[in-house]
């Protein structure tokens, strides 16, 4: 997810088609991840074998468990991401609501600072999966050689 | 435009490129070190045997990641090209070459969306194909 600690800079100077673009924008990027969230936990769930094998039980179990509380933060941010959205009107309606449009921008603001914050997580994640799969992997070549 | 509302103007431009630069920067190191993985899980038998056309199918999925992985460095060399260009100062103080850079950035900005779009798809892809045929562990 492209995010950077200077974007919620700008937020005070989002206009309301590009509050609703990035919302637009999380809500497809995390649809994406929970595909790839399907796929690393089927990895990891169902591909056990070498993996036991090769003395790395406990990180995997962690990273399962870890993919799980994933999933369901994924899940929480595309709902309040899609009410969010949804509540975009107010800003657009014409009508001048100063408190209600100062919260729906902090809102977003708020959103946003979590989507980074998940992301950042998720791509550690990841990048802890793929070194132990590669491990994993790699050890049970080495054993198919020796065998 | 006064000449100080023009440097003002340039520098927040400037400031905006390097950070989509930035971001640009990290999405390349993280896709090289997935790309790396995919590739890894593509030659390495950990499918299930008995699927019709699976190494045809596998060795396309290693093909299509070749392609994209040659495409990744292009774009990484424009985008390192960029950046030196608009880390010159001296070249941001004439208008015309500043306007040249604002042209070559928004260029670049289509290119990394349709590359960023283009290794999605191809991931989901593999994902999609091999999530299914993962050897069982019983």
């Amino acid at each position: 997810m492209e995010t950077t600690g200077r974007d919620y800079k700008y937020i005070e100077w989002k206009s309301s088609e590009e509050m609703h673009f990035s919302s637009l924008q999380w809500i497809s990027e995390l649809n994406f991840i929970k595909d790839e969230h399907l796929f690393f936990e089927d990895m990891l769930k169902e591909y056990t074998l070498p993996i036991i094998e090769s003395h790395l039980f406990n990180k995997v179990k962690d990273l399962i468990d870890r993919l799980i509380g994933s999933k369901d933060k994924a899940d929480s941010l595309l709902k309040r991401i899609t009410e969010h959205r949804n509540g975009l009107q107010i800003m657009v309606d014409g009508i001048n609501q100063i408190e209600e449009e100062k919260k729906y921008k902090e809102d977003h603001r708020s959103l946003l600072k979590e989507v980074m914050q998940f992301s950042n997580e998720y791509n550690a994640m990841k990048k802890e999966i793929f070194e132990t799969v590669s491990q994993a992997l790699k050890q049970q070549k080495h054993k198919r050689l020796l065998s | 435009m006064l000449d100080s509302a023009k440097n003002r103007y340039r520098d927040k431009i400037r400031a905006k490129h390097l950070s989509d630069i930035s971001k640009w920067e990290n999405s390349f190191m993280f896709v090289t070190e997935e790309m790396q993985f995919l590739d890894k899980i593509l030659s390495t038998d950990i499918f299930e045997s008995n699927i019709p056309n699976l190494y045809e199918r596998l060795q396309q999925f290693l093909k299509n990641l070749q392609d994209i992985k040659k495409e990744e460095k292009d774009l990484k060399i424009e985008v390192e090209k960029h950046k030196a260009k608009l880390s010159d100062q001296l070249e941001l103080n004439e208008a015309q070459k500043f306007s040249a850079i604002k042209e070559s950035h928004a260029q670049l900005k289509k290119k990394n969306k349709v590359f960023r779009k283009k290794y999605l798809d191809l991931k989901l892809e593999i994902f999609n194909f091999t999530g299914n045929i993962l050897k069982k562990s019983s």
